[in-house]
């Protein structure tokens, strides 16, 4: 893709049209694969807040684990990918990327987050979650039902991160046309 | 120790502040060891029971104003988990 010639934001140089750069196809291809894990995260959501509260972990299936694995796991990967789409769009607008607490701030500002400390909290309770010590029921019943209560915030953030793309970086290959 | 007192007073009113007074802290882990480098932060901590999200707010405090790794475990006072006796017996408290 990179060469092509396409619209572009309010152009910065030359009237409309300029390449697309091999980074802004990264840029998409990463929104790509969001909408893909979007997908899964929002399909085990479904299938683990018929679980939380977890009253017994005892009684949970294997079929039950399973589906918690797999939350977990989605949630992860989402909130991991999502920072990576935000690292792109840092170094893709010259921003200061070192520490990445820099790009979160950067990310407040564009309004695509709420609150940077918010986006750590989450990350924290992801870490958490697979920490080698948790294997206390009670606190990974808390850790489900947390995760649970931020998967719309992943969500609308993810929403604003797209729409902010679309907005900037609106020469869009083909493939997203 | 290669903690500063500075740093050994902060940590205490990070904990304190999120966690509650009564709070009993460990250092444990490398960062007892002066031959070593670098390397996270091991607390453990003993506490009231509380919210989850309490903790991780701590955590997330006690890194952005020490900017180092930590790994902060809090448990309810008297927990026999193998992490809780090490911490305890090896650890050192602050």
């Amino acid at each position: 893709m990179a060469g092509r010639k396409l619209p572009h934001r309010a152009d910065r140089q030359n009237g409309g049209v300029t390449t697309v750069t091999t980074h802004l196809h990264l840029i998409w291809k990463k929104l790509d694969h969001l909408v893909r894990m979007r997908t899964y995260l929002t399909y085990s959501l479904a299938h683990t807040t018929t679980l939380v509260p977890i009253s017994s972990w005892e009684s949970l299936t294997p079929e039950n684990h399973e589906t918690l694995a797999a939350f977990r796991i989605r949630f992860s990967e989402f909130q991991e990918h999502m920072g990576k789409l935000m690292r792109a769009i840092a170094i893709e607008e010259e921003q200061t990327t070192e520490p990445y607490s820099a790009i979160l701030l950067y990310m407040e500002k564009l309004r695509i987050i709420d609150k940077v400390e918010r986006w750590k909290e989450i990350r924290e309770l992801r870490n958490a979650i697979n920490h080698e010590y948790e294997e206390n029921v009670e606190r990974l019943t808390a850790f489900f039902t947390e995760l649970t209560r931020a998967v719309p915030e992943l969500l609308a953030w993810h929403d604003r991160l797209t729409e902010f793309c679309e907005t900037n970086y609106s020469s869009i290959p083909t493939s997203h046309a | 120790m290669r903690l500063t007192s500075s740093q050994a007073l902060q940590i205490t009113e990070i904990i304190h502040r999120h966690v509650g007074n009564s709070a009993r802290i460990w250092l444990f882990g490398s960062r007892l060891d002066d031959r070593k480098r670098g390397g996270d932060l091991d607390l453990y901590v003993e506490a009231e029971p509380q919210s989850i999200m309490n903790e991780l707010r701590c955590k997330v405090n006690l890194e952005e104003c020490l900017d180092l790794p930590v790994d902060l475990i809090v448990r309810w006072p008297g927990e026999s988990s193998p992490i809780a006796r090490i911490a305890r017996t090896e650890g050192l408290p602050l």
